[in-house]
């Protein structure tokens, strides 16, 4: 496969994700492309991670993991950085729109985070000989995967939609702070996980790979951002059309 | 003499054997037997090939499990948005 097919692949999705944002027009159905786009990807994923892709060195063929694992964890590290970007948009000017983003890239950054995490406990299996090790990658992934279940545990306690968007911004910022953190702790601690791959350091094959896997857990982070926002949305309608409380009438 | 000294002493034995014998020394325990020595590794192609290349064997089914696992999460969330999906009701400004 050539390089460049999946970074063809890359910008069509961006720039429909841009599409959907700029383009009012195009909402209806844009989502609905880049979905479909991203199941015959998927297909295409599965099989040039099980078929095309050479084995590893010495993983063998337990390293084609890592062609689902990595993307997973890179749209955990996407949604929960849009989160960041929502909750700090909200507290500088006040819009239910980036709450309303900010609610849903929580909830889809922790899908893609918990599968994640749980394949790469499929792949430590038998390339560690444990399915977890208290390691320094782990431990901060996994502290991080809770702080946002803790973000969206708040907002469903908080019946207020003003109080509500502004603690989980506040929260969102404060478990922000554990991106870099996980992101890192293979080079700042003594990880058993491995640090952190380059372009030099891949073979370009692999890489095509990887790339296009990133590429279909984009065409599905996409859709996924759209209807968990819409739904957030409708929420936040919702909330704010109900009654006020009648008062208690007084005793004659 | 020496008859009657050796009368006393046939005669004395009975009389001694009521008091408790020394004990016997307890039984050195054995030690335990060493273990075997593991086999010498071995190989048609030699030693080298019987020490294992250092790469994992097989493991399909993990690989396996991984991408259904994944499969499963992006159809089950698309479920999950779909049940969720606001009513047209619910849309109403």
């Amino acid at each position: 496969m050539p390089a460049f097919v999946p970074l063809i692949l890359l910008v069509v999705v961006l720039g429909a994700m841009v599409a959907h944002v700029a383009v009012a027009s195009v909402r209806p159905w844009l989502w609905k492309a880049v979905a479909a786009l991203g199941v015959v990807l998927f297909i295409g994923l599965w099989y040039l991670g099980l078929f095309y892709a050479p084995p590893e060195a010495f993983m063998s063929n337990v390293g084609r993991i890592l062609y689902v694992h990595v993307p997973n964890i890179w749209m955990a590290f996407l949604a929960f950085g849009l989160n960041v970007g929502c909750a700090f948009a909200y507290l500088m000017k006040k819009s239910w729109v980036t709450d309303a983003l900010a609610e849903a890239s929580a909830e889809v950054g922790i899908l893609f985070g918990a599968v994640g995490v749980a394949m790469g406990s499929i792949w430590a299996r038998p390339t560690w000989g444990v399915w977890w090790d208290w390691d320094p990658r782990l431990i901060s992934t996994t502290v991080m995967l809770l702080a946002y279940v803790g973000y969206l545990a708040l907002r469903s306690f908080t019946e207020d939609p003003e109080r509500r968007a502004t603690w989980s911004a506040a929260v969102g910022i404060l478990s922000g702070v554990s991106l870099p953190i996980t992101y890192y702790s293979v080079r700042w601690w003594n990880s058993l996980h491995q640090v952190q791959s380059t372009t030099a350091s891949v073979d370009k094959t692999m890489g095509s790979v990887l790339l296009w896997g990133l590429v279909t857990l984009l065409c599905f982070f996409f859709p996924f951002m759209v209807k968990r926002y819409e739904i957030a949305r409708a929420n936040q309608t919702a909330a704010m059309a109900l009654p006020p409380l009648e008062p208690r009438p007084e005793a004659a | 003499m020496k008859s009657l000294l050796l009368a006393l002493a046939l005669l004395g034995a009975p009389v001694f054997a009521d008091i408790a014998p020394e004990p016997a020394p307890p039984a050195e325990p054995t030690p335990p037997a060493p273990p075997a020595p593991a086999p010498a590794p071995s190989h048609p192609q030699g030693i080298e090939k019987a020490m294992g290349s250092g790469v994992i064997q097989g493991g399909w089914e993990y690989v396996y499990a991984a991408y259904i696992l994944g499969a499963v999460g992006v159809l089950g969330y698309a479920a999950s948005l779909y049940a969720r999906r606001p009513k047209p009701s619910e849309n109403a400004p």
